[in-house]
């Protein structure tokens, strides 16, 4: 039934990591939103800075597809404890290769 | 004519008339091409009658002289099929009593008796008339399809709007998630519809007067009020699906 999706993001799909809210109202969490018109989805992506620009908490919501959901989970992982420049290197590209998803679920994971 | 826009529909495939090998395409196929290639007219395949445009725009399902049933025109618009304008604002009543009279006409059970030919004609006449149906029905996929017509479509990858309204679409959908109060659901559910409502008719006007950047705007705005509304329904397990 899964046939189409790498075991890892149906785990990231079933036990989602850092879903939740930072407070936006703090001056050191970024808030981001994207939203997908063609699919009528919208995300929310935050992170918590300290003061040297090490990213010290990240949280995701979403109301898309599984593959969103594990997408934005593997992205909260990968972006924890980076500097904020090595987290702008991250791509759309390594979350779907990583979690091998397939061409058409592509835009799933090009928020970011 | 008709022969000599064969012979070039032929030629047009990569095929031509050669009587030592024989020919051996099937008369579908060569309708489909040779009707895609001359705007004047073509052969109904059962009695060879001419199908001039003007008689297959009244009938594209049935042959005027033998009333045999025709294959599918890939080239006519869901409007065409559904005999519409191609107008944002159509009478739906209307559109709902015709897709009951073709399906009537077009459903393969009525061709169980016919031959395998017509068998499939009905079957791809009838699966069009469905697809076409189910597109023009709901102003959502109706407006959708529209843009791709005009040549607006709204595709993945897409992104836009305001984060403003964005925000505005998350919280409406975190507020929508941790709720279980029926009343409260509901109340969300009629100011969405309300919301609804309102970019309908703008989407109206929009499309009245062409502007289909507009219009792909406004659309945008109501995919995702749409899904909200598909999550009231949801949850208040009034759902139409």
């Amino acid at each position: 039934m899964h046939s189409a999706f790498g075991a890892l993001v149906i785990d990231h799909y079933e036990n989602p990591r850092n879903v939740g809210s930072l407070d936006k109202e703090q001056k050191n969490v970024g808030t981001g939103l994207v939203g997908a018109p063609a699919c009528g989805d919208v995300m929310k992506l935050q992170i918590m800075v300290d003061d040297n620009g090490k990213i010290v908490d990240a949280k995701f919501k979403t109301f898309g597809c599984g593959s969103a959901i594990a997408s934005s989970s593997l992205a909260t992982e990968w972006v924890k404890g980076k500097s904020l420049d090595q987290a702008g290197t991250i791509k759309n590209a390594h979350i779907a290769k990583e979690l091998s998803l397939p061409p058409v679920k592509l835009h799933c994971s090009s928020k970011y | 004519m008709v022969q000599k826009c064969l012979t070039s529909s032929l030629n047009g495939v990569g095929l031509t008339l050669d009587r030592s090998q024989g020919l051996s395409i099937r008369a579908s196929s060569i309708w489909m091409v040779q009707r895609r290639l001359c705007s004047t007219s073509s052969r109904c395949w059962n009695c060879n009658a001419v199908l001039s445009n003007d008689q297959f725009q009244k009938s594209p399902f049935f042959c005027f002289s033998c009333h045999g049933i025709q294959p599918v025109d890939e080239n006519i618009s869901h409007f065409q099929r559904m005999e519409c304008k191609t107008n944002y604002d159509l009478d739906v009543s209307r559109l709902q009593k015709f897709f009951r009279e073709l399906q009537s006409k077009l459903h393969p059970d009525r061709f169980s008796q016919k031959s395998e030919r017509e068998q499939s004609f009905s079957a791809g006449q009838s699966s069009a008339v469905n697809k076409a149906y189910r597109t023009l029905l709901r102003p959502l996929s109706r407006g959708l399809y529209m843009l791709e017509l005009a040549g607006y479509p709204v595709e993945e990858g897409d992104s836009d709007v305001d984060p403003s309204f964005l925000m505005e679409i998350m919280e409406l959908n975190e507020k929508l998630s941790e709720l279980n109060d029926l009343d409260e659901i509901k109340k969300i559910g009629d100011v969405n519809a309300e919301k609804l409502k309102g970019l309908m008719k703008e989407l109206s006007i929009e499309f009245e007067s062409k502007n289909y950047e507009k219009a792909r705007e406004v659309l945008m705005r109501l995919k995702y009020y749409a899904n909200i509304d598909d999550k009231v329904r949801d949850k208040l397990g009034t759902s139409t699906v």
